[in-house]
């Protein structure tokens, strides 16, 4: 990877941005992923259904990796 | 191949005469997906057919060999010999298979029996132990005029000495024996009877736990004696029921291919016999709707015609409306076929998504691994294994792994990496893209991908839809996203008139074809696409925990002597991990960019699978 | 040299990370294992579900890295 020559505080910034979103987006899918399970387990067509709400909050994430990536600047 | 295999919607009817061979025709051939006939109402001239007697006959026999067959724990073994039984008929083996229930059903109660007679020789012994420790003879416990005797446990935290000291406060007219039992503490004590109220309330005071000796009034003589008499009669009933055991699977043995043979012979002639359930029969006659692949129909409907002189009635139709779907896909890419399945069968009309997933499947997984060294070691694991194993599903999923890995081995070339390293054994490689030190580059590949196989599906959405509901929905619904895209796209560079103009149309469009929850997933076609960065994220991860295993493993090395040795663990154990968490990871992520971000832009599913009646393999 | 606190950026990003994808899996796990002893062939489904949430340690993990910027 490229040497990077990144300020301190700027790397915990870009560590807190995911961090964070991290922990948001899991907070969701495992409530909705528990919910799926349940359902699956008593319909197993219900699969897919269950697979896609579960993963619906992953843009969070993916929003604070994007960030976080930027704020690296890279 | 894009498509599900056409159907013919048929009509198969007749007088009863010519039920069976037509039954039996269709067993054979496999090829009929049955529509159940349901009564409308109780007025309509047809009824849901009988099944044969012998049908039923054999639904009880199948029944009995079933639970025979769990009893004496039988277990089809391939590969055995084969004792060809000549087939008596029906009322013999009948006979024989009651006459087995019966031996079990005797076996088993003399079982519980012997059982039962156990438990209570264990109760009793855990009665007599105790007060054989304390060394006191049987006749002790009986009915005194001015003694009161009690016995039982004291709990170990409670002092001999001390409770004896309690006791003598209360009379000197006592005598206690005590003894160890088991880790439990045993006492029996003889307190004159006017006492014996306080003894019980000192007793209890310590948690006292009294032993009830009532059950064994039969018992004479010495505590030992007694106890060895029990000890005896306990070994007695177990070898009894060693013994019944062994009968049964003597039983089991001797008429393991009996029970086999005939539950699958039974099995068949029952679905034959009952099968007139799922069709639709007058006094005389019997009408089968059903669905039959279209290149199977001609040369089916023939034969049929001559089977039974002429007298059956067929006729076909072409029909789309709840038709059975059956993928019709070329020998490499029909394992992908058991990806959908986990999904969801593709509706008749639709296209069938197998082909584009093998395609980018692989791609997709391969972009991740992206490594020489674990493509070919797991492509030669995988090839091994398929040719061991037989069932045909774990076959497919071999076969998809080994698609990976070829892919895997691919991009390992492009990516240079050969088990995380840059050379093979001295041989450097030139990667046409090095991962570590481009991850930019590996970030807009991904995002491109993402944006190939968004519009992908939106076209593929687009046929779609313009096959069920014409072209202005497809352009309304699909196509609006592709305008939105370039909008956006001239937007971003700069264009900024020409670029809204387009997306508020394309906003519009969407509003217009999927209403105003269309409008609010205005933003999801980004997320979607950047949803692909996680192509290069577990990339990079990949390529960093190979990079990391293989300087431990240097740092091990170069520190020489065990050195050697440790080093060697850390790259076999590494390399497995990374190669297990290298398949796991990409194999997940590439599924469900599928299923997610790529399905949803056109797939209905919800197909019915096709289920023909009759002789499988 | 990696700055200290550059290092402890680089170990918040996984950490947190890491504690967010195990909360979830934690949670989506058990209802899988719970859903597959009831019925064994749920087991593929079940797993699936359960590591779906990888991807957000994954991203946790290529931060972290380019922070350290190794």
């Amino acid at each position: 990877m490229v040497k990077n020559m990144v300020e301190p505080i700027t790397a915990i910034a870009a560590a807190l941005a995911i961090g964070i979103s991290a922990i948001a987006a899991a907070i969701a899918e495992k409530e909705i992923g528990t919910a799926a399970v349940g359902a699956i387990a008593e319909n197993e067509d219900l699969f897919v259904k269950g697979l896609i709400m579960t993963v619906l909050p992953e843009t969070i994430v993916l929003f604070g990796f994007v960030i976080a990536y930027m704020i690296l600047g890279a | 191949m894009l498509k599900p295999k056409k159907m013919c919607k048929v009509t198969v009817a007749g007088p009863k005469s010519i039920r069976d061979t037509a039954v039996s025709f269709f067993y054979d051939k496999g090829i009929l997906h049955i529509d159940d006939y349901t009564k409308p109402d109780n007025e309509a001239v047809l009824d849901i057919g009988t099944p044969t007697e012998r049908a039923s006959e054999l639904s009880e026999d199948l029944v009995k060999l079933r639970s025979i067959k769990k009893h004496l724990n039988i277990v089809k073994k391939n590969g055995g010999k084969v004792i060809s039984i000549d087939r008596p008929n029906q009322k013999e083996i009948s006979e024989q298979i009651n006459k087995i229930d019966a031996q079990i059903v005797d076996s088993i109660d003399k079982i519980r029996a012997v059982n039962d007679s156990l438990s209570l020789l264990k109760a009793k012994e855990d009665i007599v132990a105790p007060i054989s420790s304390l060394g006191l003879d049987w006749k002790v416990f009986t009915q005194y005029d001015s003694l009161s005797y009690m016995v039982g446990y004291l709990p170990k935290n409670v002092d001999i000495s001390r409770f004896k000291k309690e006791l003598s406060s209360i009379t000197g007219d006592v005598e206690m024996f005590h003894a160890e039992y088991m880790g439990r503490q045993v006492i029996a004590l003889f307190v004159i009877k006017d006492k014996a109220d306080e003894t019980s309330t000192l007793l209890s005071n310590n948690s006292f736990a009294p032993i009830n000796l009532k059950c064994l009034e039969e018992f004479e003589g010495k505590s030992d004696n007694i106890l060895k008499t029990i000890k005896d009669e306990y070994t007695q009933l177990t070898n009894e029921k060693k013994r019944l055991k062994c009968a049964m699977e003597e039983l089991g043995e001797k008429y393991s291919s009996f029970i086999i043979d005939n539950e699958a012979d039974f099995s068949k002639d029952i679905e034959l016999g009952e099968v007139p359930l799922r069709f639709a029969e007058s006094t005389n006659a019997f009408v089968i709707e059903g669905w039959i692949p279209q290149e199977d129909f001609i040369s089916m409907e023939a034969e049929l015609r001559k089977k039974t002189d002429g007298k059956i009635y067929i006729r076909s139709r072409k029909a789309v409306e709840g038709a059975p779907v059956e993928l019709k896909n070329p020998k490499g890419v029909k394992p992908f076929e058991f990806l959908i399945d986990l999904y969801s069968r593709p509706s008749y009309g639709e296209i069938d998504p197998t082909f584009f997933m093998f395609l980018t499947f692989p791609l997709f997984f391969g972009f991740m691994l992206g490594d020489l060294g674990y493509g070919l070691l797991t492509f030669a694991l995988f090839y091994i294994i398929r040719t061991k194993v037989k069932v045909a599903e774990i076959k497919s999923v071999l076969s998809v792994l080994m698609f990976a890995s070829f892919m895997t081995a691919v991009f390992g070339i492009v990516f240079g990496e050969f088990f995380g390293a840059e050379h093979i054994f001295g041989y450097h490689m030139t990667p046409i893209l090095h991962r570590l030190h481009h991850p930019i580059t590996l970030l807009n590949l991904a995002i491109g991908m993402g944006v190939v196989h968004v519009n992908m599906g939106l076209m593929i959405g687009f046929y779609n839809m313009k096959k069920a509901h014409g072209l202005k929905a497809a352009i309304l619904e699909k196509a609006s996203w592709m305008f939105l895209q370039v909008g956006g796209v001239l937007l971003a560079l700069g264009n900024m008139t020409a670029g809204a103009a387009i997306m508020l149309v394309s906003a519009m469009m969407i509003t217009l074809g999927e209403g105003l929850k269309g409008l609010f997933e205005l933003p999801s076609i980004v997320a979607n696409i950047l949803s692909y960065s996680r192509l290069m994220a577990v990339g990079l991860a990949s390529a960093i925990l190979a990079l990391v295993v293989n300087e431990m493993a240097g740092m091990a090395f170069s520190a020489g002597g065990i050195g050697l040795v440790v080093g060697t663990i850390i790259l076999l154990a590494g390399h497995s991990i990374a190669i297990f968490l290298g398949f796991l990871s990409p194999f997940i992520h590439s599924m469900r960019l599928h299923y997610v971000e790529f399905f949803m832009k056109f797939y209905t599913g919800g197909g019915q699978k096709y289920i023909p009646f009759g002789r499988r393999d």
